[in-house]
């Protein structure tokens, strides 16, 4: 499940100086606001076109400042994914 | 008394994991004391059916319920009850179980369709990849190759020509055009946000089918913005063909993206038609029912990558693995066949045809999905076929369901 924003803001001030890389959903054209983005020190790494998101990656406490803006619908943080396979026997177990 | 030390702890696992009821049937190997005779089919209520009786040692392969089997451990003469675990399901098992070379006899064979596969690259020198794939792109910053042997794995299981094998493991969808959208590193993680972009570049592409044999950890409810762009995908008419994941056989184990909403949501069966028992169950924290559907996904021989050594490596070219990762392919080489013979059909419509015709395994919803796919039946329902009798049985996977080691002393030994 994801983390509330309100969560995701307390670990942000826990430690400002950490590198976050984020998913940040927009109200509108998500490119109209890469110099937003920018402006409060945060790097945008992609932005999509099938959802209203973009992809951004800086220090916490720019994202905290960057949490407070009305054009914010969310914010998540970009997870870790994986690939799915077992080993090959038929005895495997989850890695 | 039932005696469970006569259970092996591979029939415990079995019972136990799955929660069986007393009325469950499983295929077991139950071992007597040398010199006593077997408990025959039918002599205790539950034991309904003897497969094959072992000379070298004093055994035999049985179907029997969970009863018959603890009724069994009280008998003095029996010493041992094993699981009868199966083996090998490969691809030339498992693309024939699912019914698809009656399709192909039909002439689709997913000639033109577009299918992306976004995980860890495809290698483009295999030779069940020759002049296969249209595009590749990496994300990841490693280039595009596939330096894990995942992508190559599931790709082949889609659309691989079998040429290396002189056809043995041919994918479901042969003829399809492949993309690869490298998303996951050489160690086999990466990232949400590149995973998204991969989409959005298939997307792109204008292909008609994507595989997504990945996922992330935890229960999730179909609002994080993988699902979401996933969903999405699926509303312009990009079939989404998602793993369940491999963290069953727990309740609520299906992570993002498997949880989003409209996607096809696929989990893993074997090629004796049970549910996986790494195979992640639903429902989502939203409480939806997941998977959607089943297709097969233990023990799949497909395609090895060069330089790679994931799952069980079989020759130079070939590999084993099992896997929500291996069951997705199936599904995304049956929806190119499905547009193939039916284009026009969109991405909802794909996905009731496959959930309206599979085989119920009589298992829970959100542990089977609707049951395992079959792939004929659903062409049949795709282009509007009145469904008829088989002309030929199902195939039958080789080796024999419930063929595991001691099963093969069957073959050896002429049992029975």
């Amino acid at each position: 499940m994801a983390m509330q924003i309100s969560d995701l803001k307390s670990k942000w001030q826990h430690d400002p100086d950490a590198t976050v890389r984020l998913i940040v959903r927009v109200t509108d054209n998500p490119s109209a606001h890469v110099a937003q983005v920018e402006a409060h020190g945060l790097v945008v790494r992609y932005t999509y076109s099938l959802i209203s998101a973009l992809a951004v990656q800086g220090a916490a406490a720019a994202a905290l400042a960057l949490a407070n803006e009305p054009w914010i619908i969310s914010i998540e943080e970009d997870k870790p994914v994986r690939t799915m396979p077992m080993a090959g026997g038929t005895n495997a177990k989850p890695i | 008394m039932p005696n469970p030390s006569k259970l092996h702890p591979n029939l415990v696992e079995r019972m136990q994991v799955r929660a069986l009821a007393d009325a469950a049937s499983l295929r077991v190997i139950v071992l007597r004391r040398a010199g006593t005779v077997g408990v025959a089919a039918n002599a205790l209520e539950g034991l309904t059916e003897t497969h094959y009786t072992y000379r070298l040692i004093p055994a035999s392969a049985q179907s029997a319920t969970v009863a018959a089997i603890h009724a069994l451990t009280e008998r003095d003469e029996i010493e041992m009850i094993w699981y009868d675990e199966p083996v090998h399901a490969l691809l030339d098992v498992s693309v024939p179980l699912i019914g698809a070379p009656r399709v192909w006899e039909g002439g689709f064979t997913g000639k033109g369709i577009k299918v992306a596969i976004v995980d860890t690259g495809i290698d483009p020198n295999h030779p069940d990849f020759t002049g296969r794939i249209a595009q590749m792109k990496d994300f990841t910053g490693e280039g595009p190759a596939d330096n894990h042997g995942h992508g190559s794995h599931v790709a082949s299981i889609v659309g691989g020509t079998g040429a290396g094998s002189a056809g043995k493991y041919q994918g479901v969808a042969p003829e399809c055009v492949l993309y690869a959208a490298k998303v996951l590193r050489g160690d086999g993680s990466g990232s949400t946000s590149d995973v998204m972009a991969g989409i959005e570049w298939a997307v792109q592409q204008n292909v008609q089918v994507v595989n997504m044999s990945l996922g992330s950890d935890g229960a999730c409810d179909g609002t994080d913005a993988l699902s979401v762009l996933c969903d999405t995908a699926m509303s312009r008419g990009v079939v989404m063909c998602i793993a369940a994941g491999n963290a069953g056989p727990g309740a609520s184990t299906v992570g993002s993206p498997g949880c989003a909403k409209t996607v096809i949501t696929v989990g893993a069966s074997s090629d004796t038609d049970s549910v996986a028992n790494f195979s992640s169950r639903g429902p989502t924290s939203d409480g939806r029912v997941k998977p959607d559907v089943c297709f097969p996904g233990v023990s799949i021989v497909a395609a090895r990558a060069a330089g790679t050594a994931m799952g069980s490596p079989v020759d130079a070219l070939y590999t084993s693995a099992s896997g929500t990762s291996m069951a997705t392919p199936h599904a995304a080489g049956t929806c190119a066949l499905l547009l193939q013979a039916k284009p026009g059909l969109s991405p909802q419509q794909i996905k009731d045809i496959l959930m309206t015709t599979t085989k119920d395994l009589e298992l829970d919803p959100n542990i089977q999905g609707t049951g395992r796919a079959q792939i004929f039946e659903a062409y049949q329902k795709a282009v509007g076929e009145t469904p008829t009798p088989s002309p030929t049985p199902v195939p039958t996977p080789t080796p024999t369901p419930g063929s595991g080691c001691w099963t093969m002393l069957k073959n050896v030994l002429g049992g029975r």
